[in-house]
């Protein structure tokens, strides 16, 4: 269980690490990041902001402002191990968390990163049900770093462009 | 501050900057000056410019640029080169972000309601991701005593 835990974080500040460095840039410019983020009664391990007006130099910066719109998105971070029952009752909570703040910020779309150790078939079969289209969930298996994504677009640029 | 750290390094970018300011300035004068340009005198003014920018330039970025950052349990210093240092207790504020400027510079942000500080941490060549960690617990060992 130690082992598991360990490997979460670690796997929970490469995906940080990675999107504030700059390696989400195809889809977003993520440049600040929370722990411990509380929305209402969840508590998501990180929450990482950013919008869809990435960086850049001379004419990429160029490019950027005359064509891309600038959308706030954020990415959430959770461990199914920082919840005392992560079950399916407690992600749908969560996603409605997720839901609401972003119409409260005006924020364009999410991605919700799910973290868990193995043997989570009930929690894996919900996420691959998922089809709101503003939000991509993505599990991923901390041991492996195997990703199963939501049935939306976002999931899977989520699966093709965060590397875990 | 007692047991209180200090992190002052020489900043490359900011120091380079300030000599290539001094060898600007210097080669603009000589270049509007009636020095003759000529064999072996521009070599000469050429290497006492850069002497030159190399003494000022240092002067210069301590004056302007050098940072000195100080913290221990109650809260922090941050001086930049001769201006007033600006002191903060780790209570005046209420939550703790990682922020990337837009330079790729990572600072902790530190809010305080609406408003906000930054701590340039990867400039004073801290590790930012683990000096968030730190701050966080610094800030929050103060919400049980307030």
């Amino acid at each position: 269980m130690i082992a598991a835990s360990h490997s979460i974080d670690d796997r929970m500040n490469k995906l940080e690490k990675g999107l504030m460095i700059g390696r989400g840039r195809w889809i977003a410019d993520f440049n600040e990041s929370f722990r411990k983020f509380r929305i209402r009664d969840v508590e998501f391990d990180a929450f990482i902001q950013g919008n869809t007006r990435t960086r850049g130099f001379l004419l990429s910066r160029l490019f950027s402002v005359m064509l891309n719109p600038n959308y706030s998105v954020g990415c959430f971070l959770i461990s199914t191990e920082s919840v005392k029952h992560f079950d399916r009752k407690f992600l749908s909570k969560a996603i409605s968390e997720i839901q609401s703040y972003m119409k409260d910020n005006e924020m364009k779309w999410s991605w919700l990163f799910i973290f868990a150790p193995k043997g989570t078939g009930e929690i894996r079969k919900h996420v691959e049900s998922i089809s709101d289209q503003s939000i991509g969930v993505v599990l991923v298996d901390a041991d492996s770093g195997n990703m199963v994504h939501s049935n939306s677009y976002l999931g899977r640029q989520a699966k093709k462009y965060v590397k875990i | 501050m007692s047991g209180a750290h200090i992190f002052s390094p020489i900043q490359i970018y900011s120091l380079f900057k300030s000599c290539a300011i001094i060898f600007v300035v210097q080669a603009l004068i000589v270049l509007f000056s009636p020095i003759p340009l000529v064999d072996p005198w521009r070599f000469l003014l050429l290497a006492i410019n850069v002497i030159i920018s190399v003494i000022l330039g240092w002067r210069f970025y301590r004056y302007r640029y050098h940072m000195i950052f100080t913290y221990d349990k109650g809260g922090f210093t941050l001086k930049k080169g001769e201006g007033k240092a600006i002191e903060h207790k780790w209570n005046d504020f209420t939550k703790v972000s990682l922020f990337r400027s837009e330079y790729g510079e990572l600072s902790v942000r530190l809010y305080r309601d609406s408003e906000f500080f930054d701590l340039p941490v990867s400039k004073v060549k801290m590790n930012p991701f683990d000096f968030r960690f730190e701050v966080m617990q610094l800030v929050s060992s103060f919400k049980g005593k307030n």
